[in-house]
């Protein structure tokens, strides 16, 4: 199979996965006991039947369920989530712009730093199985992946900011918005470091663990005992040749990761008060803002989808033997 | 499971500590009310944020509740809630994965596409958002829930395992004596698949846990239930003064998630598990 045609194939398998998985949000979100008018009503008791009627007409509840959700996915294609209901008249398309913008800041930086960790210890454990060192990447590991996120980002404050006062706990850019741009940056900056590291350690005892076991089911194979056999240095065999092939699985080790690390932003990003979709998700659900809840749902459930198909495609471009299975 | 994974199992240190973190939570749990001290909802008027020591061993929270009590209580929720879920993620997860891998064909892509449909929704914000819209927050439910959103990962496991299972002479010889499918999937394919299943539910177990206590730590728990999260969350706001309502229920948490980890990792080599497929 051709690379494009792999393409098109993983594309199009991307598209009932997409729909699926709007169908269980929507169907979950509107079958749960409650209206969204209940939001309305609940700030408004003097509400008559009429006043109802009028709402519930306004809002679309009156039509089919499959009808609501097919207006609901419409607009979702075209980039509208509907409106708010704790900021009435307010698209939450708007509301998101600059959280998804928070969340992809810390996303990335936890991300890459995790890899950056995650990589070079998984080799060391891997060529050195079963030494000390080993021993001592499985315990960091199976520590880092135990760690409640929230527990490791409060004891961090603890540290660093109640005891040292060297990192500021929480919030992202606290300086006016009048200041010099190199400001901004340190400040932003700053405010990151903490739950990026709470991010990045978590992702990256996942992750090293799995380019331990690719990196060791490639030093099992023939080619690598032939390099051996040939005399080449260990170093050489490692480096030159195991690490190559060991690393192709990273790739999809990543999809997994992003993933990972994203359910593990909503508490993270609450406990730094890092104006993030995962913090906006938590406070959406405080005042019920469906609209709010549904969209932000969508938004990852989207990334999850994307990456995974991005990570799928670039995999079996660097390994094509993919393509044939 | 046989002598010789239990010897593989034992043999490794790290997983004979997290047998007996297990061991240790389970007892906590199972004996909660003869062990606590005090009630853990008895609220102690003028001892509110009273520090470690006497007569409060580990402190009381903003409503002079006793901690010990209420950490020891919470193993209880923590456990039974997640134990729950892994009995309902369980059984749909082998319904699938056995249906999915034994019979093939339609019945596996169809198998196959809705757990990867489910996959893709992020269960943990799928998680909030159905606990926000429940009108019952009770911990039942919350199990159930986790169970119904995180099946389609053992169902994964469980149908890859079947599907390798199927081509073995044993089901071959059965199915040429004409024994029925059901006879063969209940006799044969299902005590020969208990090994994933295990591993699986054990790090299931973890990871339920740590749901368990998220959501209450961002309020979406069961308010009325004694919960690590909740009183974690307790301590987020007086992190500067009464420092033992951070740490404690964190540790508690950490220890018993750690406990289901080594012990499920120690299965998983000892059984011979593959969890994540390649390609």
């Amino acid at each position: 199979m051709s690379l494009f045609a792999f393409l098109r194939r993983r594309v199009l398998s991307a598209v009932p996965q997409f729909l699926g998985m709007t169908i269980i949000v929507f169907v979950i979100l509107r079958l749960a006991p409650g209206s969204p008018v209940d939001y309305y009503l609940a700030t408004n008791p003097y509400a008559t039947q009429e006043y109802i009627a009028a709402l519930e007409e306004r809002m679309g509840l009156r039509l089919p369920l499959w009808q609501q959700y097919a207006r609901w996915l419409g607009g979702i294609v075209q980039g509208d989530l509907g409106e708010s209901l704790s900021h009435p008249g307010k698209p939450v398309s708007s509301l998101l712009r600059d959280k998804i913008r928070n969340s992809l800041i810390l996303s990335l930086a936890a991300n890459l730093l995790s890899v950056v960790i995650a990589i070079p210890v998984g080799v060391i454990a891997a060529v050195r199985r079963g030494s000390a060192v080993d021993g001592l990447v499985r315990v960091f590991t199976l520590f880092g992946y135990s760690m409640p996120s929230f527990w490791l980002a409060l004891l961090l404050i603890q540290v660093f900011t109640v005891r040292l006062h060297l990192l500021p706990p929480a919030g992202f850019i606290t300086v006016p918005s009048d200041a010099a741009v190199v400001d901004v940056v340190i400040d932003g900056v700053r405010h990151a470091i903490l739950p990026v590291v709470v991010l990045a350690l978590l992702g990256a005892a996942l992750t090293s663990r799995m380019v331990r076991s690719s990196m060791l089911e490639v030093l099992g194979d023939d080619y690598i005992r032939t390099a051996r056999a040939k005399g080449l240095q260990e170093r050489r065999v490692v480096y030159g040749h195991a690490l190559r092939n060991g690393l192709l699985p990273t790739v999809t080790i990543l999809g997994l990761q992003v993933g990972y690390l994203l359910a593990s932003a909503a508490v993270t990003e609450t406990v730094f008060a890092w104006p993030g979709v995962g913090r906006e998700v938590i406070q959406a659900t405080y005042t019920r803002d469906y609209p709010v809840i549904m969209g932000i749902t969508v938004i990852v459930g989207t990334t999850l989808i994307v990456v995974n198909l991005v990570t799928d495609v670039l995999y079996s471009w660097l390994d094509p033997r993919i393509r044939y299975q | 499971m046989d002598d010789r994974i239990w010897k593989r199992f034992l043999r490794q240190r790290l997983s004979l500590a997290g047998l007996m973190l297990i061991l240790g939570i389970l007892l906590i749990a199972s004996v909660s009310p003869v062990l606590a001290p005090y009630d853990p909802y008895a609220q102690h008027w003028g001892k509110e944020y009273a520090a470690p020591g006497r007569p409060f061993v580990l402190g009381t929270d903003a409503l002079g509740r006793d901690v010990m009590s209420q950490l020891i209580w919470g193993a209880r929720t923590s456990l039974l809630v997640a134990l729950a879920g892994v009995v309902v993620a369980g059984i749909l997860g082998t319904a699938f994965g056995v249906a999915a891998g034994y019979f093939g064909g339609r019945i596996d892509q169809l198998g196959v596409m809705l757990t990867d449909t489910i996959l893709t929704v992020p269960v943990f914000f799928l998680l909030i958002a159905v606990a926000s819209v429940l009108a019952v927050r009770s911990l039942p439910v919350m199990a159930i829930i986790i169970g119904l959103i995180d099946w389609p990962m053992l169902a994964r496991v469980v149908r890859a395992h079947v599907l390798s299972l199927r081509e073995r002479t044993f089901i071959e010889a059965a199915r040429a004596l004409g024994v029925r499918d059901v006879a063969i999937v209940v006799r044969h394919i299902l005590p020969n698949s208990v090994a994933p299943i295990i591993v699986v539910s054990t790090l299931s177990m973890a990871r339920y846990i740590l749901y368990e206590a998220a959501l209450a730590f961002v309020g979406l728990g069961d308010p009325e239930a004694i919960s690590w999260g909740t009183l974690l969350a307790q301590g987020r706001s007086v992190m500067y003064t009464a420092w033992w309502l951070t740490l404690l229920p964190g540790i508690m948490i950490f220890v018993t998630v750690l406990g289901f980890n080594l012990g499920g990792d120690g299965l998983r080599d000892a059984c011979d598990v593959r969890l994540v497929e390649r390609g």
